[in-house]
């Protein structure tokens, strides 16, 4: 072996190094910030798949509306409704976990694909609560853009952090579309402008199905008249697809909280913890009665497992 | 049948033997290594055996009662890790009979020992990897040291330690480009040791728990092992996982040639770095290819007789049969230790006497 070949090798190995190194740090990166921070594998809160013996996983699937950037970990709906499980479950010593997979800005024609992507958490119950936002396809900063989440799993945050750029998941909350809006006109339901979102929301839940897991579809606050009648006609679409599943439940969150109120809402448009407390109140109690006093796990699932 | 495989057969049956007497050790690790063994990823694995997969692949693949297949694994793995600490021997240079002696005293030390009594660990795998390596490193096999280092690795973090053992003593014979195409072999393995921590970390949420091992600045696993047994007693155990070798060592480093002195020097770092962080006697007995080498230098001096009752009294000292022994092997240990102890000062003392330096031999061709 020549000495130049010796020399590149040494080279080669020593940037192997320090790549492994960088993808440390990167991993360090994530748990540097638990409250606003997403983890390794892309998703709010601790990466954590193993269960606990027993335990029953509920996952949150969604767009900005349950994200919920702005707001401390703690307070988010997914908290909420993990809180609301767990006092449930104390006296009879069950355990639950609450994995909050939304992502900031997408659309429900996305969340097929992150059920998919999540599956290897191996959640008993999949809730899907929308937002007010209605674009389609991925956001800038999705983390399916990321090619290293693609092909891994693994949503690196460093790169960004080191050349001083939007990271991962930080496309901001667009707030409510227009087409939901009290000002604008034509049909909102699910036979007119709301035709391609309901049917992403159908799909959405024909994923869960499939898998084996239970599916609930909340519908998040009402905003207005027109959101109120597109939430309306979902509910009715997704009765009409799935009326003889029992493994499915829509709950109508619409008159749940009034956002206008400001210890609801700082904004008429997102929530506080108060308003994410009742929400995650009235999810729990429904999603309990779902599952039933003898909570059977669900037979073989068809998710991919890591 | 060649005697390298005569002997093999014959300390796997006496360690198989040793094996089947001994009571099955409490739960420990198995149920972690059966479950690396079925599915390879342990998601959310916060403990440093998860980062040891290759004997648990292979294992907990073939047919069999788990337990049944770790402890074979262990019997015939030590007495491989035996005979290729007797080849290795060979290669220093030392006798045909010394290596045969060498072999036994391998066989039935601390570490295989314990490790057919407490099978679910990558130990036998790094006690065969140690003399193998060497011996290709001595014989100026890199390449295939090389590979056989990194595959090592899977099955624990020691498997790079010969290569670059091997690196620094070429470096102080001033064997550059030996010391360089080593030392490249050693970060190799190096290298794909730390790309299995970083897959198994960053993919998986891996990650070494409450280890001790891994708090460098808090002593890390050498402390807590001294705290939970008291100084004496881990100053006893730090002996015995050599015991009467020791003396030995002693005395044949004064008789040793240049590149079995410059052996024993290299592996100073690591030793001290290996019982810092790991279980501290059986990361010393790791390096056994080191000592036994070197204590045979003035061990074979004594008669075929007073070798033998060496031999059989350093593998009764050593012989676990069980959390707490019964008593009866307790005593017996004891006496054993004793004898193998007067021996090792009597061959000691005897080598001081006649004085002259070891050199047949022992400067290995490409070392």
């Amino acid at each position: 072996m020549s000495r130049r070949t010796m020399a590149a090798l040494f080279a080669l190995e020593l940037a192997g190094f320090a790549f492994l190194a960088f993808a440390l740090a990167d991993r360090r990166s994530h748990q540097r910030d638990p409250v606003f921070g997403v983890n390794q594998w892309g998703y709010r809160g601790e990466a954590r798949a193993e269960r606990e013996p027993g335990e029953i996983r509920v996952a949150l699937v969604g767009g900005s509306a349950a994200y919920e950037a702005g707001l401390p970990n703690e307070a988010t709906l997914a908290s909420s409704l993990f809180f609301e499980l767990r006092n449930a479950g104390s006296p009879s010593n069950q355990e639950y976990s609450v994995v909050n997979v939304s992502e900031p800005r997408v659309a429900a024609d996305a969340y097929a694909a992150a059920i998919r992507h999540y599956a290897f958490l191996d959640p008993d119950v999949v809730v899907i609560f929308d937002g007010y936002d209605r674009f389609s396809g991925l956001p800038p900063h999705a983390r399916e853009r990321s090619v290293v989440f693609r092909l891994t799993g693994y949503l690196p945050t460093l790169p960004a952090h080191l050349l001083g750029r939007a990271g991962w998941l930080s496309d901001p909350d667009a707030g409510v579309s227009e087409s939901l809006r009290d000002t604008a006109t034509g049909d909102a339901s699910c036979s007119g402008a709301s035709g391609a979102y309901c049917a992403a929301m159908i799909d959405a839940v024909r994923v869960i199905l499939d898998q084996g897991r239970r599916a609930i579809v909340v519908s998040p606050p009402s905003i207005s008249g027109r959101h109120a009648q597109e939430q309306q006609s979902l509910a009715a679409a997704l009765a009409q697809a799935f009326r003889d599943e029992s493994r499915f439940l829509y709950i109508d969150a619409g008159p749940a909280v009034d956002l206008t109120k400001p210890v609801n809402s700082p904004d008429g448009v997102h929530r506080t913890n108060v308003g994410n407390h009742d929400i995650g109140q009235k999810v729990a109690q429904e999603l309990l009665r779902m599952i039933g006093p003898a909570r059977p796990r669900l037979s073989a699932r068809s998710g991919d497992s890591r | 049948m060649t005697r390298p495989a005569v002997r093999f057969i014959a300390i796997a049956s006496v360690l198989g033997l040793i094996a089947i007497v001994a009571p099955d050790p409490p739960a420990g690790d198995s149920s972690l290594y059966q479950a690396i063994g079925k599915q390879l990823v342990v998601l959310d694995c916060h403990d440093i055996h998860c980062y040891r997969i290759l004997p648990a692949l292979v294992l907990e693949h073939l047919p069999g009662p788990s337990m049944f297949k770790w402890k074979l694994y262990a019997v015939l793995t030590s007495a491989a890790a035996a005979v290729a600490l007797g080849r290795f021997c060979l290669v220093l240079g030392l006798s045909p009979r010394a290596a045969s002696i060498a072999t036994w005293i391998s066989g039935f030390g601390f570490g295989p020992l314990q490790a057919i009594f407490d099978p679910y660990t990558s130990d036998p795998v790094m006690y065969l990897v140690g003399p193998l390596l060497m011996a290709d490193l001595f014989r100026a096999r890199l390449v295939r040291a090389g590979v056989v280092g990194t595959l090592g690795i899977l099955a624990k973090e020691f498997a790079a330690v010969p290569l670059w053992m091997f690196a620094a003593l070429s470096a102080l014979k001033r064997r550059w480009e030996t010391a360089a195409r080593a030392a490249l072999a050693a970060l190799t393995a190096t290298l794909a040791w730390l790309t299995l921590q970083t897959v198994f970390m960053t993919l998986y949420n891996y990650s070494y728990g409450n280890n001790p091992s891994v708090r460098l600045l808090q002593g890390g696993f050498f402390a807590v092992w001294v705290t939970a047994l008291g100084w004496p007693r881990a100053a006893a155990y730090l002996f015995l996982a050599f015991g009467p070798l020791f003396v030995l060592l002693a005395a044949g480093l004064v008789r040793a040639g240049r590149t079995m002195r410059l052996l024993a020097l290299v592996s100073v770092l690591p030793a001290l770095m290996f019982v810092y962080v790991q279980q501290p006697d059986r990361a010393l007995w790791n390096f056994h290819f080191v000592v036994i080498p070197i204590a045979m230098l003035v061990l074979q001096d004594l008669s075929d007789r007073l070798c033998w009752l060496f031999v059989a009294a350093f593998a009764i000292a050593n012989l676990r049969l069980g959390e707490s022994q019964p008593a009866l092997v307790s005593w017996l240990r004891v006496a054993m230790l004793a004898i193998a102890m007067a021996l090792a000062a009597f061959a000691s003392a005897a080598s001081f006497r006649r004085g002259e330096p070891q050199t047949t031999g022992v400067e290995a061709p490409h070392a």
